[in-house]
Formats: C-alpha cells, sequence, structure tokens
C-alpha cells in the first residue's frame, strides 16, 4: 500500500471484476457529498436513506455495464439524478417545481432574513442557507447541489440534467441570485 | 454595472470555486449517512461479486453455459419462424376472411406498430386494414390516457410526452437508416426510448439502434435493458 491513490474508475473497473474491497474505497470516497445530495432533494431524512440506498443497488446492479469513459462522479451522479427525478414524479406531494415559470425563477424565496433582522453568527448562517436551499424550485437546487457536493463543471451538469449548458446556467445564476439576496441582510 | 452582469459577475466567481456562498454551504455541509445504512449498501455490494459456488466453480456450467444459452435461442427462433405463418393464417380465418384474402391478411404486420401498418394499406384487404386501424387507434388512446395520468401524478411538470407510437414512428420515417435520435419527450421517458430502439432494430437499422442505445445507456446507466436489447449491449460493451 501506500502507493498512489486508485482512481474511481478504476476502481469501479476492479469492482466491477469481483473486488469489493474497490467499492468500499469508491463509497467512502463518494458516501457523504451523495447523501447530502440526497438529502437536500428529500428533506426527510428517511426518505434520503432510502434513495441513497437505492442509487448505491443501481450502482451495484449496472456494474457489469460501467465504462470508463465518462468519469465515475458523473456516472453516480446520473444515476442519482435519475433517482431523485422519479421520486419526485412519484411524490404526491408533488414538490418539484418548473424553471418554465419564469415569474416562480425570478422570486427569491420568502425569508425571515427578509426584513429588519439580526446579524447571524456563521454557523447560523449556514444553517439559513440549507433552509433557503430547500426553498429553490427543485431544478435550481438540483443544479446548485450537483457543483456543491459533486463538484460538477456546469456542461456535465447540463449534461446529466438533460438540458442545454445556457438552461443549467440560468438555473443556477436564479439560484445564487436568490440565495444571495435572502443572504444578504444578515451578512 | 447592470444586475444581469453583476450576476454573471457571481456566477464566474461561483463556478471558479472561490465564493462565499460555497464557503458558508461547505461549513454546514457535514451529515453523513447512518453507520447501519453504510454496513448494509457494502455487504450487498460484496454479496453481488460473491462467486456463486453452485454454478460459477462449476467447470460443467463454466463450459457448457454459453453453447447451451445459444442452442435454447436457435430452437426457439426456429420454432417461431416455422409456427408464425400457422398463426397468421389462424388470424386471417380467424376474423372471417374469405380464404382467398387470408395472405394478404398474412402480410399485415403485428399491431402494435402503428407506422408499418400505416405503410401498407394497399397490401392488406381493406376490412383487415380498417380492424388494424381501429386497434391501433385505441391503442394510441390508451397510451395517450397513461401518458397523461402518468404526468398528472403528484402535479409534477415533467415534460410532456408526445404518444409514444406517433412519436417513434414519425421519428423513425424522419431519417431512414440514419441514426435517428427520438424526440426529447421520448428521451425523457427511458421505456418509450426503448421501445424506440427495438423498432430501429425491428426495422434492420442497427447502426441507429446501436448509437441510441449508447445514448441510452449514458443518460440511463443503471436502466435494465429488455433481453432483446442484450445482445447489441453486448457488442457495446464488446467495442
Amino acid at each position: 500500500m501506500g502507493g498512489e491513490e486508485s482512481s474511481d474508475e478504476a476502481l469501479m473497473l476492479q469492482y466491477r471484476d469481483g473486488d469489493a474491497d474497490a467499492f468500499d474505497q469508491l463509497y467512502a470516497r463518494h458516501k457523504g457529498a451523495l447523501f447530502r445530495y440526497c438529502l437536500r432533494h428529500c428533506r426527510q431524512r428517511s426518505t434520503a436513506e432510502e434513495t441513497f440506498q437505492d442509487v448505491w443497488m443501481r450502482v451495484i446492479g449496472a456494474r457489469l455495464r460501467y465504462q470508463p469513459q465518462a468519469k465515475f462522479t458523473t456516472w453516480l451522479y446520473r444515476i442519482a439524478h435519475n433517482r431523485v427525478i422519479d421520486g419526485y414524479r412519484s411524490d404526491k406531494s408533488g414538490a418539484i417545481q418548473s424553471l418554465d415559470d419564469d415569474e416562480s425563477g425570478m422570486q427569491a424565496p420568502a425569508s425571515p432574513l427578509d426584513g429588519p433582522e439580526r446579524r447571524l453568527s456563521s454557523s447560523q448562517q449556514a444553517a439559513r442557507l440549507q433552509a433557503l436551499l430547500a426553498e429553490l424550485p427543485a431544478e435550481q437546487r438540483d443544479v446548485f447541489l450537483l457543483h456543491e457536493e459533486a463538484g460538477l463543471a456546469l456542461e456535465t451538469i447540463a449534461e446529466i440534467s438533460g438540458v442545454g449548458r445556457e438552461t443549467a446556467k440560468s438555473r443556477l445564476r436564479y439560484a445564487l441570485s436568490k440565495l444571495r439576496a435572502a443572504l444578504k441582510d444578515a451578512s | 454595472m447592470n444586475p444581469e452582469e453583476r450576476d454573471d459577475d457571481v456566477l464566474r466567481e461561483y463556478l471558479e470555486g472561490d465564493s462565499a456562498l460555497s464557503r458558508l454551504y461547505k461549513r454546514g455541509a457535514s451529515e453523513q449517512p447512518d453507520p447501519r445504512l453504510d454496513a448494509r449498501i457494502r455487504a450487498e455490494a460484496r454479496r453481488a461479486v460473491a462467486p456463486d459456488k453452485r454454478v460459477a466453480h462449476s467447470p460443467f456450467a463454466r463450459n457448457w453455459m454459453v453453447p447451451t444459452s445459444l442452442a435454447a435461442v436457435f430452437v426457439l427462433s426456429l420454432s417461431v419462424v416455422v409456427l408464425m405463418p400457422e398463426s397468421a393464417d389462424d388470424a386471417g380465418v380467424g376474423v372471417g376472411e374469405p380464404a382467398g384474402t387470408a395472405p394478404s391478411a398474412i402480410s399485415t404486420p403485428a399491431p402494435d406498430s402503428v407506422a408499418d401498418v400505416e405503410d401498407q394499406p394497399a397490401a392488406a384487404s381493406p376490412p383487415a386494414v380498417k380492424r388494424a386501424t381501429e386497434s391501433d387507434a385505441k391503442s394510441r388512446e390508451e397510451r395517450k390516457a397513461a401518458t397523461a395520468e402518468r404526468e398528472s401524478v403528484g402535479g409534477a411538470p415533467v415534460q410532456s410526452l408526445p404518444a409514444p407510437a406517433t412519436a417513434l414512428g414519425s421519428a423513425r420515417k424522419a431519417a431512414p437508416g440514419a441514426n435517428p435520435l427520438p424526440a426529447a419527450g421520448v428521451r425523457d421517458d427511458p421505456r418509450a426510448w426503448l421501445r424506440f430502439i427495438e423498432e430501429l432494430l425491428g426495422d434492420e437499422n442497427r447502426e441507429g439502434a446501436t448509437s441510441n442505445l449508447r445514448a441510452f445507456l449514458d443518460r440511463y446507466p443503471d436502466f435494465p435493458l429488455p433481453v432483446s436489447l442484450l445482445p447489441l449491449a453486448a457488442s457495446l460493451d464488446a467495442q
């Protein structure tokens, strides 16, 4: 041991070929970010855990078809994105919102920070950011999370979301604009 | 600087990874899955690659699995080919056609292919065509209703999907023999896209089916494939 760290792609290929230890390494690398991606979308921890587990089950089930042409992270989050969308579609509460509605896309979410609020501490601001994130339309939240948690570039996010680069960029711009506006008073 | 330019600057700064918002987000993002969940997933991963001693370690199974499977596929295919004319004959007589029109009824393709039925009205006898068209219209209505029902679930604004049969048929007609990609609505529905690929294969457009399947697997890497597409998927893996 002690040599160079294997790439995600190499680990996934090793796992595909039967090396379960390689999966453990991959899992350890990505579990936190992927879990938070699911958690921010699902809001409830139990639903997030179910989604998270399902994503990994799909990774395990699809291992024989894995091709290292794309980055493993892209592949993993494409599976996660599809699973999250499935969840929204079957969600009876209809939590998903569309950016096609420009009005809703442009309005900043209602926030207790809008108004004469006291200054928040750093940890309070971080918690406030998460609450604001939960209020964003799902598609804007998704783009933000794919960048923050998966570290994906805009082009890859667009590819995963099945939209053009400009659409993804526009979603991210709206998300940032709303988050910043709502946090501004407290900073 | 107008608001739009300011937003662009914010976006650029954010994408470069040097933004206060990112730092703030990361400060509050520390949740981890439950260790029991970790253990469950890792155990499942191990179980999935654990060798099946009953089959994989048996020299007999290893040596004969592939030839036996191929032989089974061959026998099944042969049976279908041998039995198909008889079935078609039965269908022609069964619907009350005069004996003389039975061959043209046989030439009518399976009613699940709307495009193919519409392509061959002259080959079939008029009553047979009418029945096939009515049957397809009914089938289309049912599919539309199913699509509408799916879109209305949870009020989610899922991109509206065209009726699969129509969308698939027109997409395939648009570029025969080429590598057509179906409409975005079909690509958003993995099942509809798989049907599209199957129809390309049915049209003997292997090149189109291959490029579509590659694009499909890029978009839906974990979606289970139908048995009919597994050989094509295997050929992709081999490339």
